[in-house]
Parts: structure tokens; sequence; C-alpha cells
């Protein structure tokens, strides 16, 4: 019971944020509720036990990314906050929408998944860093292979942006 | 207060002192009513005061406050029992690893880093404000900036210009709230205690920022913007150069890491992560070299410029705490924390250890100049990036070869 609503609170948090950091009249407060939100779902892991993913939640999504999207809506934006006004409401949006949320629901409920169950709590970073070492080597070293690609790209185009 | 000539006057000062005592009088005696006639009955009938006989128990109510029962230290005493002793987590919280500690703390801290500067540069220092080298300078300061006004900018973002200030401080109570200082002196602990602190570190740059934005004012918005250009500098740096230790301790938790530096200190193998991370913490905590996002020679006060009275004070606070808490991780990771010989208890140990660790990050700033944006980041991504990763094959090869 106690579990149910803390879910429920996080819950309401992420998706209110999220649906702020959409509608938000300023972009700054559009980046800072996008931060909120990253936050409740780092609650969300914790909930689940997965408490090393959470704080990797926080370090990554919060610590950079919502920072460099804070840094760029900041020296982009200066002048847009006064222009951007709301569109009106139109009923073919909202049957589209209606639509979405009647096919969703349905899915939802003749579907298998009922529960999302908890990680057990002995899932130590050990168990994790054996896993990632062992079964799940090949995926490591793609990833790797992946961002090394990546900042190799990126250096290359900082040094054609210089010449 | 002007004098007496006539006797109106007096008549009407009578009047005016018998006016305000009727009016202050309830604000006293209804409290103390209260904790000597209502308080012991409800503590006895266990707060149901209704089938409960009103005499009072004189002797029970006495017991209840002698200084005998109202020992915080004693676990059998009326206040541990009410769940206000050393053990509880309220006074863990409250008072001795937590807030106030640390408050007191900082501001002996503050005191001793302007006094030991001074002497650096042949200066005096605070010499008035209490008797000895003026040590309460810090609680002289603290009254000033109590009783100044709050200025908030009129073109200033008026939610976002306050928010920083309970952020800094909630993020600086979540610092020492994860950093214990004994083997059972802490008020919080989790097999991931080091990392909680590290994700609590990752906020920071996010207040500056949105402190820097709100308070619509060019140095504040430099100053926040280079903030975060430290930031991209220096956060991969620090944490790659704590993963050296992780590795020899093989644990993510501060007593963990501790419990294993029995043997030898890490800062021996560790020499070179305990230099990164001391470079990267100075820069993570903002001072000098590395106080660019404050830079008062350039930018009146960085972010901070537009903060007064005692907003500004908090958010000082928050940044001493933040000081206090980098200490004590970088004794807690390199110098054995509270491990020290046996008569001395070990959260003096650990605080004998601490100050030596911030007397080193305050030394700088008596000497050097402040170093270039571009100069930081060459530093952080060509140099200190390096050397973490050379002293992560340092602790692979002293873990592979068992010689830790």
């Amino acid at each position: 019971m106690n579990e149910e609503i803390i879910f429920a609170a996080l819950a309401a948090l992420t998706i209110v944020a999220a649906i702020v950091s959409l509608e938000a009249r300023q972009v700054v407060y559009g980046a800072i509720s996008l931060a909120f939100s990253f936050l409740g779902v780092a609650g969300l892991f914790i909930l689940l036990n997965a408490t090393f993913v959470a704080l990797f939640q926080i370090i990554v999504y919060i610590g950079a990314i919502a920072v460099l999207i804070l840094f760029t809506v900041m020296l982009v934006t200066k002048d847009v906050e006064a222009e951007s006004k709301r569109e009106p409401i139109r009923p073919f949006a909202i049957l589209i929408a209606v639509a979405l949320a009647v096919v969703v629901s349905l899915v939802a409920s003749f579907s298998n998944f009922t529960n999302t169950y908890a990680v057990s709590s002995n899932l130590t970073v050990a168990n994790i860093g054996a896993l990632l070492t062992g079964e799940y080597s090949f995926a490591l070293e793609i990833l790797a292979l992946i961002l090394g690609a990546s900042i190799v790209g990126a250096l290359t185009l900082a040094k054609l942006d210089k010449e | 207060m002007a004098e007496l000539t006539t006797f109106e006057q007096f008549v009407k000062r009578v009047l005016e002192i018998v006016f305000w005592v009727l009016i202050f009088l309830p604000l006293v005696i209804l409290p103390v009513f209260y904790l000597v006639y209502v308080l012991p009955v409800e503590l006895q009938c266990n707060f149901v005061l209704l089938g409960c006989s009103h005499s009072i128990d004189w002797a029970t109510a006495l017991y209840m406050f002698s200084p005998n029962q109202l020992n915080p230290f004693d676990p059998t005493s009326f206040i541990s029992s009410m769940g206000l002793g050393a053990s509880s987590i309220l006074f863990r919280a409250g008072f001795f690893p937590g807030l106030t500690f640390v408050a007191v703390l900082s501001s002996f801290v503050i005191w001793y880093e302007r006094k030991l500067l001074a002497k650096m540069q042949y200066r005096v220092g605070p010499l008035y404000a209490g008797r000895v080298g003026g040590i309460f300078q810090s609680f002289a300061d603290l009254f000033k900036l109590l009783f100044k006004e709050i200025v908030i900018p009129a073109k200033a973002d008026r939610l976002m210009f306050l928010a920083p200030v309970f952020g800094m401080m909630a993020l600086g109570g979540a610092l020492i709230g994860i950093v214990p200082v004994g083997a059972n002196e802490f008020v919080a602990s989790s097999p991931y205690s080091l990392l909680i602190a590290l994700a609590i570190l990752s906020f920071f740059p996010l207040v500056t920022l949105i402190a820097g934005w709100a308070s619509n004012n060019k140095f504040s918005f430099i100053g926040a913007i280079r903030a975060l250009y430290q930031m991209i500098s220096y956060e991969i740096p620090l944490i790659l150069s704590v993963i050296g230790v992780v590795i020899l301790a093989g644990s993510l938790d501060f007593t963990g890491i501790v419990n294993s530096q029995n043997k030898i200190w890490f800062i021996a193998p560790m020499i070179l992560g305990a230099i990164v991370f001391y470079i990267t913490a100075m820069a993570e905590v903002e001072r000098i070299p590395f106080d660019l996002p404050e830079a008062d020679s350039e930018l009146v006060a960085g972010w901070l410029t537009e903060y007064t009275s005692m907003v500004f004070g908090t958010i000082n606070l928050a940044i001493y705490i933040k000081l206090y808490a980098m200490s004590a991780i970088f004794t807690l990771l390199f110098l054995g924390g509270w491990s020290g010989p046996a008569p001395v208890p070990d959260f003096v140990w650990f605080l004998i250890k601490t100050i030596i660790v911030m007397t080193i990050f305050i030394i700088p700033r008596g000497a050097n100049p402040r170093i270039r944006i571009d100069q930081l980041i060459d530093l952080g991504w060509v140099w200190l990036i390096g050397l973490s990763f050379l002293n992560i094959f340092i602790a692979l090869v002293l873990k592979a070869s068992g010689l830790l």
C-alpha cells in the first residue's frame, strides 16, 4: 500500500513534469521541469530496487543531459519566448488523441504483463559487473566501439570547422 | 527614549508598559503553563486526557525533567525514550554529524581561512570581534547579514531567483547526510554512498545555472555559463579518479573503503588519483585558482552578484558545506578516514585529517592567480583524464598481482 502511494506520486511527478516541459511558455521552465521528470524516473528505479541504475540516471541525465539542454536553451532563446503563442486546440487533434487513448488502453488491458516486479535485493554492483563482463561482454564491446567512433567523429567535425 | 518632563508623559509611559505586558504575558505564561501543568499529565496518560485522572503526580513530573533524565547521551533517559537522544535520527541529522555541527565548523573555517591567508600575505586579518584574533568575525558577519534587506531585482524571475537558496541548502544537507564522520557516527549509510555523493554533486551546476539566469544580470549569467564550462571539464576526471580507489577497496560504501585501508592508506598507491581528485575537487568547490564562476576581479561576484542579505549568507554556507564535504570525501578515500590510534575517538581523528585537507584546499588561494577557461578545459580533458586512466591501470595491476 505504501509503495503504491509512492509509485503514484512518482508517476504523477514524472508525467506532470514531462507535460510542463513540453507546454511551458518559458523554455527555461521547460528545461528545468525536464530535469524533474528525470528525477521522477530515478525514483521509480529506486522503487524497483535498482539503486545503481537510479544513481546513474541522476548522474547522467540530470548532471549532464538536463544541464546541457538548459545551457543550450539559455544561449539560444532569449527573444523567442515573447513570440511563441499558444495555438488553438483543433477538433481533429482531439479525435486523434481520444482514438489513441482507446487503442492504448485496449492493448494494455488485453496484454499479459500485469505487474512490474522489483529486482531481487541481492543484486549487487559486483553481480552487475560480472554480468556485463561475462554474459553481456559482446554488447559492452559494441557499445564501447560506438561511443569511441562517435568521439572520433565529433573530433573530426570540430577539426573540419576550424579549417 | 525621551526624557520624562511632565506628569502626563509619566502616566502615558506607565499605561504603555501595562499595555505591552498585557499583550506579551499570554505568550510567555501559556507555554510555561502548558509545559508545567498539562504536558506531564499528558505524558503520564500517553497523550490521552480523557479517562485519566487530572491530579498531577509532581514527583514523576519533576523526575522527567530532572537533569539526569534530560541527558541525551544516556540511552535509558526520558529524552532518549522520546526519540530525541544522541542516537536518534533527529539528533544525528540536526546536530552532531549533521547540520549544526557542520555549520559551526564552517563558520570556524571561514575565520581560519581569512586568518591563514592574512598571515600568508603579511596582513592581520580579522582582529576585533572576539578576544582571540577576531574569532567571532563569522558570527558578526552572520548577524550583519541577518539584519540586511533582501533585495530582489525588479527584472528578475522571482521564483527561480529564490529557488537556488533552498536548492543549495538541500543539496548541502544531503551531502553531509551521506558523508560519515566515524564508524558509528553517520546520518545515513548505504552500500552506494560514494555514488550517492557523486550524484548529489552533479546537481550543483543546475542550481548555479538557474541562479545565474534568474538574476537577469550579465555578470551573473556569464558566471553561470563559466560554472557550466568548468563542470564540463572537471566532472569526468572527478568520477574517473575515484574508480581506482573503488577497484582496490572492492566497495562503493565509504565504510567499506575506510575498512579496506587498514593495511595502507590509499594515498600511497593511488597518488595520481589523489592529485586528480584534489584538483577536480578544488574546481568543484570553485576555489582559487578555479574560481572562474565567481571571479570577483572580473565579474563583481559572478553568479552570486544579485544575492543579498541572508539569501547570500545561506548560499555561502552551502558552498562551505560543500568544501567540508569534499575534504571529508578526500579523507575517506585516500587518508584512511577515521582510522587512528585508539584512545582518541574516531571522529576526532577524522576531523583532524579533514581540517588538514581543508588547509591544503585553502592555501592556493593565498598565492595563485586565476586560470583561464581554455587552460581549464585543456587541463581537464588532456591531463586529468589521462592521469586518471593511468591511475585506473595502476589500480588494476595492483589488484591483479595481489599486492593490495
